[in-house]
């Protein structure tokens, strides 16, 4: 390299370094290696990127100023960093020295400590971005609580003393349905109607949970509880209020929910208990065909149903029997004793009430009516249904839909109605103790199931279902029943129909000892005829009485066994009665013949 | 050895020199410092065989360019990213403004490295309070950006996983011009 560059490079208080074509030192100033970011690499025969990596990529610009296409490169502001020394900027120019040849061309790299101006824009700078960073934390601080208020799930809204609203987060936007934009500036009675807004609240003051109506924008009313509290205070006086809501719907339907599965768990209970093994109806005579076909016919419609017949005859079979035929068979069918229900909670276990509609009702209860949505209810024992609540079963009958006890807001329902009674709908409406347009919504379609006295003919086919049935349950193995037992047993009057058939069979089983059913193991009481005798007059009642004996003691009137004997009488006294009460010996026995 | 210039670019204050300085000092300061100009750093990497075989026990020596933020100095910034193989756009999650810019970073690097590679840095995770999953997804989606990371420069969550897939796709882009 001529004398004459060197010095004019020195000159200009630079260090330089000479590279050939490959990049790598040819020659450089003795301080070259002080301005290098790896000063030990620095050496002449080295590539100049091992101690100036801004080299490292710039091959193609270097390129075109060793061919005169670009006349100089310029990398400025270059910081190094010591670890031995202050921290200064450089900046690298490399430009072309033409030799005397083309071939001796080579290139010049020249570094200039440029820290001076650097540090002033880099103090300039840093107060500016002092500044921006300042801004920038303060917004990442904001958006940080704003994420917070936002992670919360529950409503947070805060208010000024006088209740507009200046913050609200995103579960209460969700909520309401309001914009952020809709909601701030505006009174929070916008959203809490109910709130009423008191003035003078001091540090001390914080609410209990509240439940409020919260209203949306569409308008739908959502309960929510809230807690309240004073945002801050100075001297005493209130600048804002915190509101943190909790929306309770998700808990009151959980409630509800609970609330119905006890009463289908009670149910089902009431179902298993009353109907285990009694699940079928048995017939095969004229008439139980007849009311079964319509049965049949009923059960494919939605039509309400009453079943009258007296006590013990099957209505409650019978309408689990439709609703077994329907096509609600897969939802349940609630089963209600309108009788065993206490006069004053009539309405609430058919209807439910709300919580705190009346002493005693803690938590709100689903009626029997809501819990059959979608099925039946089967009301057994229409005929003793308070007046009041009569009124209202109408209504659901005719709307389908009611309230709860202590509600507002009406309940739709889709419940098939099936109700039943022993009493005599018609004379209960003539007395005044039954409504007549209840009678007439309820008796839509009206089923009988006739007395077992109006059917003899299936007591055996019943004896023989009660058999096998109650073999199961007593572990006994009764396969028959002995000729005269099942002739008594055709002969009774039954005026507890098929239920003291079944409970008459029962007791026989538990009573007997071997494979057939024996008369002496029967024990019929006939309740009917001495419920008779009762109404009768005493004449009457000495006639039957009278007939009974002689009927049991096969017509002899004297002897140990004799009529006589039985009744306390003497022979002489027992006739001259018979005649008297107009009874005669006719062929083996005797009637009452006038 | 493989030799590659990389820049680092963002918003100011996102916190590019953080991210260098955890992943080539594995050391991290809160004070905020300004880079002004260019600051180079260099760390040598050695990759681990992935399953394309391309970056089989291969060494690479980055060249990391730690940019002064935003968009002031434009001009001269094309010089400072000219020759680059790659480059790091990072943004701040708990600032969207400097997400917004993302974009605008990624055009200004691509206008003078049309075929450089591009990753992601979603920094200062640490600080962040929701999840960041659709923000990864959207960039992962944006064409050209090789892949799109979480990154805490404060816990030194994904700073290696960020330089490597840097690298990786670096050498993929070698490998690839080289069979073509």
């Amino acid at each position: 390299m001529p004398q004459s560059t060197e010095t004019a490079l020195h000159r200009q208080a630079v260090v330089y370094i000479m590279l050939d074509s490959s990049l790598c030192i040819t020659e450089m100033s003795e301080e070259a290696p002080l301005w290098a970011d790896d000063p030990r690499s620095v050496q002449v025969g080295n590539d100049i990127r091992l101690g100036f990596p801004e080299l490292v990529g710039a091959e193609a610009d270097l390129q075109a100023v060793l061919e005169g296409n670009r006349p100089s490169l310029i990398i400025s502001g270059i910081s190094r960093i010591p670890h031995d020394a202050a921290p200064f900027f450089v900046t690298v120019t490399v430009t072309l020295y033409r030799g005397a040849s083309r071939s001796m061309d080579t290139l010049v790299l020249m570094v200039e400590d440029v820290s001076k101006w650097m540090d002033e824009i880099q103090r300039r700078t840093q107060m500016s971005n002092d500044a921006i960073a300042l801004a920038n934390a303060m917004t990442a601080s904001k958006v940080f609580i704003e994420n917070i208020f936002d992670a919360i799930a529950d409503m947070l809204i805060v208010t000024s003393a006088n209740g507009i609203i200046n913050a609200v987060n995103r579960a209460t936007l969700t909520l309401t349905e309001y914009t952020s934009t809709e909601l701030i500036d505006q009174p929070i009675t916008l959203i809490l109607p109910g709130e009423q807004l008191r003035e003078g609240f001091t540090i001390s003051w914080q609410s209990a949970p509240t439940e409020f109506r919260c209203v949306s924008k569409s308008g739908e009313s959502i309960p929510v509880s809230f807690t309240r509290a004073p945002l801050d205070t100075e001297g005493h006086v209130l600048r804002g209020v915190v509101y943190l809501g909790r929306d309770l719907r998700e808990q009151k339907q959980a409630a509800a929910r609970i609330s119905k599965l006890e009463t289908e768990n009670l149910s089902l209970h009431e179902v298993l208990r009353t109907n285990q093994d009694t699940t079928d109806i048995v017939w095969s005579s004229p008439v139980m065909n007849t009311l079964m076909e319509n049965l049949s016919k009923v059960a494919a419609t939605d039509t309400t149903v009453l079943i009258t017949g007296e006590t013990g005859t099957g209505k409650e079979l019978v309408a689990r029997a439709i609703h077994n035929l329907s096509s609600r068979s897969k939802t349940m069918l609630v089963t209600v004793n309108c009788a065993a229900l206490p006069e004053g909670l009539v309405e609430s276990e058919l209807f439910g009430h709300e919580k705190g509609s009346f002493t005693g009702a803690l938590q709100k209860r689903t009626g029997r009516f809501e819990l059959a949505d979608g099925g039946t209810i089967f009301l057994d024992e229409i005929g003793e249904l308070p007046m009041a609540t009569q009124a209202k079963l109408l209504r659901v009958l005719q709307g389908e839909e009611f309230e709860r006890v202590g509600g507002t807001h009406p309940v739709r329902i889709n419940t098939r109605v099936i109700a039943a009674t022993n009493r005599d709908l018609a004379a209960q409406v003539r007395e005044g103790r039954f409504r007549e347009d209840l009678l007439f919504r309820l008796n839509v379609f009206p089923l009988h199931v006739p007395p077992l006295r109006e059917r003899p003919e299936e007591i055996p086919l019943l004896v023989e279902h009660f058999l096998r049935l109650f073999s199961r349950r007593t572990n006994k193995h009764v396969t028959s029943v002995d000729p005269k037992a099942m002739r008594k047993l055709m002969q009774y009057s039954w005026p507890g129909n098929v239920r003291e058939l079944a409970n008459v069979i029962e007791r026989a089983m538990i009573v007997c000892d071997g494979q057939t059913l024996t008369e002496s193991k029967l024990a019929l009481v006939d309740v009917s005829r001495q419920t008779e005798a009762a109404g009768t007059s005493f004449d009457e009642m000495a006639r039957q009485h009278l007939l009974r004996t002689l009927e049991e003691c096969g017509g002899v009137i004297e002897g140990p066994r004799g009529a006589a004997a039985i009744l306390g009488l003497k022979p002489a006294t027992l006739r001259s009665r018979l005649r008297k009460l107009g009874i005669e010996r006719v062929g083996g026995g005797f009637r009452y013949t006038s | 050895m493989i030799l590659a210039k990389i820049c680092v670019l963002g918003e100011v204050s996102v916190g590019k020199t953080s991210l260098i300085r955890r992943f080539v000092d594995r050391s991290f300061s809160d004070a905020y410092l300004t880079t002004v100009g260019v600051k180079i750093s260099r760390k040598l990497v050695r990759l681990e065989p992935d399953p394309s075989g391309i970056a089989a026990d291969t060494d690479l020596q980055l060249v990391i360019w730690d940019l002064e933020g935003g968009h002031n100095s434009i001009d001269l910034s094309s010089t400072y990213l000219k020759g680059a193989r790659g480059a790091i756009v990072v943004g701040d999650l708990t600032r969207s403004s400097t997400l917004d810019q993302l974009q605008e970073h990624i055009d200004r690097f691509r206008y003078v490295n049309p075929q450089g590679r591009v990753v992601i840095a979603l920094n200062k995770s640490d600080l962040q309070t929701g999840a960041a999953g659709a923000i990864v997804d959207r960039w992962n989606d944006v064409a050209g950006v090789a892949k799109t990371i979480c990154t805490s420069a404060k816990t030194g969550k994904g700073v290696d996983e960020l330089f490597t897939a840097l690298g990786m796709s670096i050498l993929q882009d070698t490998g690839n011009a080289a069979e073509h």
